[in-house]
């Protein structure tokens, strides 16, 4: 899963305007960030690697992916969070890092775990949907479209900078949404391709 | 490597957009409005 969470990022921004997206970016893909630090010092392993195709992986005791990381790493942003916009904010942009994991659950291949590194051997979870790439993909597209969605008509809503520049202003917002969607919607073929994440 | 640079150029837009767009600030961040 590559594009989905930036497209709950866009959703979130909707939801709480006064967050700035950059931290909501980040939120969304904090799992995977973290994933990406751990692979690279060593911490972490996943098959293959590199990965050869869209939804190929699977992650060996993860500590990125557990559920225990995911809601450590929710209190954190949620606590930066807080900082712009009081407990509503907090717990959207906390509630972005769980959302990440929630959608794991659905397209993961069962290699989610509880606790980092599999502790105590307990079950693992995921429900595969990465075994249907297509179907996978539609989800992703279909998330991303619905939050530049909810991003743009939030947009139009916000009070332009002066009445003169009201009618740039809504052109204005439809562009950088179209810009956004498109470069949303090109991580997305970046991940079709085999890329390596 | 690639989640690290879209998700770098996808937040440098976001403050981008931020910024372009007439978003409402965080109580007691931001420029004052002049009166």
């Amino acid at each position: 899963m590559f594009a989905a969470p930036f497209g709950l990022a866009a959703a979130a921004k909707a939801r709480t305007p006064s967050v700035p997206l950059w931290l909501l970016v980040l939120a969304a893909q904090a799992i995977d960030l973290l994933g990406v630090i751990l692979r690279l010092t060593g911490v972490e392993s996943r098959h293959p690697d590199p990965h050869t195709g869209y939804g190929d992986l699977l992650f060996s005791d993860s500590y990125s992916h557990a559920l225990l990381t995911a809601v450590i790493l929710a209190v954190i942003f949620a606590a930066v969070g807080r900082r712009y916009g009081g407990a509503r904010a907090g717990a959207t942009v906390g509630g972005l890092v769980l959302a990440h994991w929630v959608l794991d659950l659905l397209f993961h291949r069962g290699d989610l775990t509880i606790l980092p590194g599999n502790a105590g051997n307990l079950p693992t979870f995921g429900f595969g949907l990465w075994s249907l790439p297509t179907v996978a993909a539609i989800v992703e597209v279909g998330i991303v479209l619905v939050g530049a969605f909810l991003y743009y008509r939030s947009a139009l809503r916000l009070p332009a900078p002066s009445i003169r520049a009201s009618a740039g202003y809504r052109t204005q917002a439809l562009t950088t949404v179209i810009i956004t969607t498109g470069l949303l919607l090109l991580t997305l073929v970046v991940a079709l391709s085999g890329f390596d994440l | 490597m690639t989640l690290l640079v879209c998700t770098a150029l996808l937040a440098g837009l976001g403050g981008w957009l931020d910024a372009r767009l007439n978003w409402p600030k965080p109580a007691g961040r931001g420029r004052r409005e002049r009166l």
